[in-house]
């Protein structure tokens, strides 16, 4: 998901434990330290929330090490360099045991315009592909008809002898920004795996990391219920953003030190997903309308099953929240959610839309990611 | 109402309207200044005009500024390598030659912006009320919560070329740092004017102006005068080939971040547009462009009409506290008659911005942007000079200098925005750092 679905994640997530943390401690004073004494306590929600992201895009990318780095201009293009430098890595990672990690830069040539190249690992005969592009123009990524290279000048491929294990499409587009990396890891059956972007959803995207993070709600309010509500706040925060991506297909690393590799995702949507964004914004918008109302002294607006069924937030607030939190999830949420997506679905089939496999669908959230985050 | 009074309150919309059109052509030049003059002119004039006419020709001064800005920002703040990091759509569309063409989209999401505004704040008038209950009393970590979407969500914009880890960390805080340094001081900045009067006494009501000036308007100007460019023939295309979904996307996101950003003090239709682009995951210059539009018209016309809703009266922006000082909305007539007068004032304004950019396509080559730059940071300076004495002068060089940071490091400028967030916000937790710093 982008940046912004999970800050409204951690903020959604954080307006529930105010609301489970007020039933808890009763009186209301969870309630009252943000409404009646200005607590900043939900903020935390949203930062933890969309913390994992800061730490790799703004740490953990600059600590990856790289073996070798291939670097071009326009005026020294070299495909061949390039499948090269690939196929020597993925050999060296298995001859020598050991983590080999390449990075390939992009090609800037104003401010505005990049020339693009591509690399595809084809696994069956063991070669690297590496193919230059034309110069495109900015993030729209628009291609200059007349800057193509010709062939002979454009094509470069070389081949490596160890069994790579590549899980994502074949292709992989160096554009613009900085460009991606690759990580060749030698496993213990004698291949090699080979990870696009490898300093992503490792560590900083971990079910460990919010564990860790969550005393410093104790450091900001004391062992106090505002300690306590804010401890859970920033671990679940952290963990709304693993939870979210978990819904895409790249999944991350849940339990490092003891886990190395990622989780597999649900394969439920992409994470750049426009629809998947917008239901999820909408969604997390509209509990936090919810949970605000809910935990105000007064109900600016009440769902009629709670009415209905007889049920007072000042008698049972539990279950008044309960039956009203399903009933506005009923009535708020799901149509709008179920009636988009429907809509979809049926213009993708009348327009004839092909369903990507699930390894191109994969790889595309990985480029997306790198591009999506950095624009 | 008689049919004389509605001919009276259609020639003052359209009044308001063509003043504002002509004001908004210069870069730089912001309407809430203009305003300002009008409504001291009016406090002389009170008892001759009607104050629901005088308040229709600002609103139309408003909804022209809203459309009509399109043109100074992108015919004459043009791209230069040596300064520009990175392009914006805009900046990239006028060096292909599309200087109309993003106009265009531009003024098309402004359209469906003023569209979205006087259809659907109406059919939402009860549940914008009771989301206003709701979120008022929360409303500090709420702009808490922007203000931290804001710092948290700046990634470096780096090209990934280190020589190692540390260095890398380096290159990509360089620009990040820069962004925190820019939201700091103009936090500060922000403070100290909320906090104390700088300005003469008697102008006190435009205490935000010099800060505001500087930290957007006359930077860029700086900028526009060192940047060494060429603004090349434009072309005149007859269609901007743009896929409908990539203008309804624009749309929406737009007029939700706009909306957002009518909504909730202090924040403004760049954050709220920006917010919005993350919300629904935009992709493309198009759907940018149409959304910029859309989320600065419904920000500026939002709030006006969140001003007259009869559930709500909300005053957000500049304009709405002017007329608030000459006028109180009471009926529902009223709501009707200004979203009325913004329907008006949106459909004329569209043309005019459609019809001044035809023509500046054509001549912008011969028009020299740099003596017409110099000549609007003449105005801008007699302005604050005018309005706020030379107190007003020293804060606008103070705010230009920090306007400069985010520019020079390629950071956010939307980080000067903490000049009014922060205070804002400080102000709805119940923090009065202006009383700390001992500034009362």
């Amino acid at each position: 998901m982008k940046g912004f679905a999970h800050f409204m994640a951690g903020l959604a997530t954080a307006t529930f434990v105010v609301v489970i943390a007020n039933m808890y401690y009763g009186n209301n004073i969870i309630a009252d330290a943000i409404v009646q004494n200005k607590a900043l306590i939900i903020i935390l929600g949203g930062i933890f929330g969309i913390l994992p992201d800061t730490i790799d895009f703004r740490f953990a990318k600059y600590l990856q090490r790289h073996d070798y780095e291939v670097d071009m201009d326009e005026w020294n293009i070299d495909p061949q360099k390039v499948a090269d430098t690939l196929a020597h890595a993925i050999d060296q990672a298995k001859d020598e045991q050991r983590e080999v990690n390449v990075m390939l830069h992009t090609i800037k040539i104003s401010s505005d315009q990049w020339r693009q190249y591509t690399v595809q690992f084809d696994t069956e005969n063991k070669k690297v592909l590496c193919d230059i592009g034309p110069i495109i123009s900015g993030f729209e990524k628009r291609p200059y008809v007349d800057s193509y290279l010709p062939s002979e000048k454009s094509h470069g491929e070389a081949k490596f002898n160890a069994d790579l294990k590549y899980n994502y499409d074949a292709v992989t587009h160096v554009d613009i920004l900085s460009g991606p990396d690759f990580s060749f890891f030698p496993e213990d059956d004698g291949s090699v795996r080979a990870d696009f972007i490898p300093w992503h959803r490792r560590w900083g995207h971990s079910v460990t990391l919010g564990i860790l993070f969550a005393p410093i709600g104790f450091m900001l309010y004391g062992f106090t219920p505002l300690g306590w509500t804010a401890f859970w706040i920033i671990m679940l925060g952290v963990w709304s953003h693993i939870f979210t991506d978990h819904f895409g297909l790249m999944g991350s690393n849940m339990f490092p030190p003891f886990t190395t590799k990622r989780v597999p995702g649900f394969k439920v949507t992409r994470s750049m997903s426009t629809l998947a964004n917008i239901f999820a914004n909408y969604t997390n918008a509209l509990l936090i309308i919810f949970n605000m109302n809910a935990w105000s002294r007064v109900h600016h607006f009440e769902m009629p099953w709670a009415t209905m069924l007889g049920i007072s937030s000042s008698e049972n607030m539990a279950e008044w929240y309960v039956v009203s939190l399903l009933n506005y999830i009923v009535y708020y949420i799901l149509p709008p959610i179920l009636i988009a997506y429907f809509a979809v679905q049926y213009i993708r089939k009348r327009r004839g839309v092909v369903e990507i496999s699930d390894k191109e669908a994969r790889s595309r959230e990985q480029l997306e990611e790198v591009g999506g985050i950095n624009v | 109402m008689t049919l004389m009074y509605l001919m009276l309150c259609i020639l003052f919309i359209l009044m308001g309207t063509a003043i504002g059109s002509l004001m908004s052509m210069l870069p730089g030049l912001h309407v809430y200044n203009v305003i300002g003059f009008f409504l001291l002119f009016y406090f002389t004039m009170g008892l001759v005009i009607d104050p629901m006419l005088m308040t229709l020709m600002l609103i139309g001064m408003l909804v022209s500024y809203a459309f009509v800005f399109t043109i100074p920002s992108i015919y004459f703040s043009a791209p230069d390598d040596s300064t520009m990091f990175i392009l914006m759509p805009s900046q990239r569309y006028l060096k292909e030659r599309k200087g109309h063409e993003a106009v265009v989209l531009i003024a098309t999401g402004a359209l469906i912006g003023v569209i979205a505004i006087t259809i659907f704040v109406p059919i939402f008038m009860n549940v914008l009320g009771v989301i206003w209950d709701i979120a008022m009393p929360n409303m500090h970590w709420i702009i808490g919560a922007v203000i931290a979407f804001m710092l948290l969500s700046e990634f470096p914009k780096d090209f990934g070329r280190h020589k190692n880890p540390l260095h890398g960390l380096k290159e990509a805080w360089k620009t990040i740092l820069a962004g925190y340094l820019t939201f700091f001081l103009s936090a500060l900045l922000g403070i100290i004017v909320f906090s104390k009067t700088l300005v003469p006494v008697e102008h006190g009501f435009q205490s935000l102006m010099a800060p505001l000036i500087g930290l957007f308007a006359t930077s860029s100007i700086i900028l526009n005068l060192i940047s060494k460019y060429e603004i090349p023939d434009q072309n005149l295309p007859k269609s901007v080939d743009a896929d409908p979904r990539e203008i309804a996307h624009g749309s929406l996101a737009g007029s939700v971040g706009g909306l957002f950003a009518a909504f909730i003090p202090a924040v403004t239709a760049g954050v709220g547009g920006y917010m919005a682009s993350h919300a629904f995951a935009q992709k493309g210059d198009k759907s940018f462009l149409v959304s910029m539009g859309a989320s600065r018209v419904v920000y500026y016309v939002g709030a006006i009409a969140l001003f007259f809703l009869p559930t709500l009266h909300l005053r957000r922006g500049a304009l709405a506290m002017g007329i608030n000082l000459i006028f109180t909305p009471e009926t529902v007539q009223q709501f009707y008659l200004v979203d009325a007068g913004i329907a008006l004032a949106g459909l004329v304004s569209f043309f005019v911005v459609i019809y001044a950019s035809r023509f500046l396509a054509r001549v912008i080559p011969k028009i020299n942007a740099k003596l017409l730059n110099l000549v609007v940071l003449g105005i801008l300076v007699v302005l604050v000079y005018l309005m706020t004495s030379w107190q007003g002068l020293i804060i606008m060089s103070v705010a230009t200098a920090i306007g400069l940071i985010p520019v020079l490091f390629n950071s956010r400028r939307s980080h000067c925005l903490a000049v009014i967030l922060v205070p804002i916000w400080l102000n709805m937790s119940g923090i009065s750092l202006g009383a700390l710093l001992g500034l009362w």
